[in-house]
């Protein structure tokens, strides 16, 4: 990977993001009767974001704390194989990836410690918690992979994926599939798991206390928290892609599943959604354990 | 342990709340320990302002006191007037009033719902029912010049006959609503996030219906048959073929279920009354605005709103023609004051826009 690739990766993974983001809002919106905003409008909401002055700040932490989330979100993409070109290709960069997803939250939990606004605390809270719920099935998912492939490396469980839709993951391990989709609704703050940000109760929660700048980075954040989660499972259970079209196709597939059940759904609470997650999702993957390496062991 | 609590608050500005109030929490974690409803950020005094205009002055003022269901102010009001001073009204505005109030009530239970789907975060439903409650809003403009504030029934009958064609677009509308009711069914009043978040969510049981007063669909939820439609009988109601809705839980989720059975029943009504209209006038022109001087005495009338009993006292001293005393008593009175702080003790964040909107809490109603 040249050194213009390096930079350049972040900035195109943004521009899938935030397309995703408005072709989000217009699906919604039409599932909602309305015709919706036109599908740049996250683009031009970003760059008229980033055009404002500095918005007032409560201190170095709290600055820090965006940094931090927009750098743990930017790093991620890093090993994630962009249409099956692996980034920062280690051995085992899938337990790699298990800790660097973390960072981005924690950052956020960071400046809106510094900031001391209840409705930003709470949010975080909330955040942190659903973090704590959904981090287990999760787990257990890559390592599921993990085990199965024999390998941690993201290339070679693409790899193992080649030959045909019959050998991609979500054919062999569906149940698999099934708890990390699960999981990437409440990743992605979806509905129903999108208690963090809740307009009705928290008044949305820890972005209460961002303006400007800092609301246009938060919005980057999220455009790249978009696109790490469809690659993933594009990567993890759709046998990668050979080619960009291909691997935008796939996870904008993957999306429009998500955006679909996130229309209907209303708003859980904090406690059923750590619990749903601890039983049903873990059940699925315990399931899926003994039925897809239980003959591996045995 | 007063240091572990945290001070929030969720309106007048906030993204969930209907402005105008602001319900003042004090929380450990998520649980509310106490809180403290305010209102008063609607500083018009419509009850003083009543007192300084004449009777066809005030026509204009009453619509506001209720935002979300204008018509029962208008509908309440004009009877006060005509129970003083003994204005007859011509059969043909009794039924259109009952007409207007039903679509009034429809219209209404949609903005409900769309609160309640905003509070609990189902945007689509939300979407769905302001889009539907247009329909109804259109037929009014059409009827009456004006969407919301439609300053149509006056003392003395309705201001203006049914326009050419209306009834047909009324009964179009209404099987329109009819067949859109099965798609809520499905995506709301079926869908198990709605049902766990408000199932034994605030229940309201005969101890407290009596302590505070509750009426409407507060006590219909919980089986008793309280209708102002039945026992006050006005306007066409007594010859309606209707029965009065009720379930038996009390809790949120009845409540919420009983209103959208009351879409149904608002259909049948106004299908009725469009069958059963009378042909004549419908305005008996008292006398001179201006000049119109009501006797002495004073009265208290009622009407059905989508939440309960609402009245209005009226009290005239013969000298002036403008009122001596005016009250307003909505049935949020009591469920937005005393109870919310009783109810809301112990209950979490999440569970405050379930209460707005169950008891369908209008501050205009407390602050006026």
């Amino acid at each position: 990977m040249t050194v213009l690739g390096m930079i350049g990766l972040p900035i195109v993974c943004f521009l899938i993001g935030i397309s995703f983001m408005g072709i989000g809002t217009r699906i919604t919106a039409r599932i909602q009767r309305r015709y919706g905003p036109p599908l740049i409008q996250p683009f031009i909401d970003v760059v008229k974001l980033l055009s404002k002055q500095r918005p007032v700040s409560y201190g170095w932490v709290f600055d820090l704390g965006v940094w931090m989330a927009l750098a743990g979100a930017a790093l991620v993409v890093y090993f994630v194989p962009f249409a099956n070109r692996p980034v920062l290709s280690t051995q085992a960069d899938i337990v790699a990836l298990m800790y660097i997803l973390t960072i981005a939250p924690l950052g956020m939990a960071l400046g809106t410690a510094q900031a001391k606004n209840p409705y930003a605390s709470i949010g975080i809270s909330r955040a942190l918690m659903l973090m704590m719920g959904y981090d287990l099935p999760l787990v257990m998912v890559l390592l599921g992979i993990i085990s199965y492939t024999g390998s941690a490396n993201f290339m070679d469980v693409i790899s193992a994926q080649a030959g045909g839709i019959s050998n991609w993951y979500i054919v062999k391990m569906p149940l698999f599939a099934v708890v990390y989709f699960w999981v990437m609704i409440a990743e992605m703050g979806k509905h129903p798991f999108d208690i963090i940000i809740a307009p009705s109760e928290i008044a949305s929660g820890p972005m209460v206390e961002y303006s400007g700048k800092f609301l246009g980075y938060l919005f980057i954040y999220m455009a790249l928290h978009y696109y790490t989660a469809c690659a993933l499972f594009v990567d993890l259970f759709l046998g990668g892609a050979s080619n960009f079209v291909v691997f935008y196709l796939k996870m904008l597939a993957v999306f429009f599943v998500l955006i679909w059940i996130s229309a209907v759904m209303a708003r859980t609470t904090t406690q059923r959604a750590v619990k749903m997650y601890w039983t049903k999702p873990v059940v699925l993957a315990l399931i899926g354990w003994l039925l897809y390496l239980g003959w591996k062991v045995f | 342990m007063a240091e572990r609590r945290v001070e929030l608050f969720i309106g007048p500005n906030h993204p969930g709340a209907a402005g105008n109030s602001c319900m003042h929490l004090w929380l450990e974690g998520d649980t509310i320990v106490h809180m403290e409803p305010e209102y008063g950020f609607l500083h018009r005094s419509f009850e003083k302002l009543m007192e300084h205009r004449n009777l066809m002055q005030n026509v204009s003022i009453i619509p506001r006191i209720c935002v979300p269901e204008p018509d029962i102010n208008e509908e309440v009001y004009a009877r006060c007037i005509e129970a003083i001073c003994g204005i007859e009204v011509p059969p043909r505005a009794k039924y259109i009033r009952t007409m207007v109030l039903e679509l009034a009530r429809i219209a209404a239970t949609f903005l409900n719902l769309g609160f309640m789907c905003g509070g609990l975060g189902i945007y689509t439903v939300m979407n769905w029912a302001f889009a539907d409650r247009d329909f109804i809003l259109d037929l009014f403009e059409w009827l009456t010049g004006a969407r919301v504030y439609h300053i149509y029934i006056v003392p003395g009958g309705v201001r203006r006959d049914l326009p050419e064609g209306f009834e047909d677009r009324v009964r179009e509308v209404l099987d329109y609503i009819e067949r859109r009711l099965v798609d809520y069914d499905r995506t709301f009043y079926h869908n198990s996030f709605f049902v766990f978040r408000t199932k034994g969510r605030f229940v309201v049981t005969e101890k407290l219906a009596k302590k505070y007063c509750l009426t409407g669909p507060a006590v219909r939820a919980m089986g008793k048959p309280v209708d102002m439609r039945k026992i006050y009988a006005y306007e066409a109601y007594p010859e309606i073929d209707f029965e009065v809705v009720t379930l038996k839980d009390g809790d949120a989720y009845s409540r919420m279920i009983l209103k959208r059975m009351e879409i149904e029943q608002s259909i049948d009504i106004i299908r009725q009354v469009l069958d059963k209209m009378p042909k004549g006038k419908v305005f008996n022109k008292p006398i001179n605005y201006k000049k119109w001087i009501p006797p002495a005495g004073q009265t208290y009338q009622v009407v059905e709103s989508t939440n309960g009993e609402y009245g209005y006292y009226m009290r005239f001293d013969g000298k002036s023609g403008n009122p001596y005393r005016v009250h307003v008593r909505g049935p949020s009175y009591t469920t937005g004051t005393a109870m919310i702080q009783e109810m809301l003790k112990g209950a979490r964040i999440e569970d405050v826009p379930i209460y707005l909107s169950s008891f369908g809490i209008c501050p205009p109603e407390i602050d006026r």
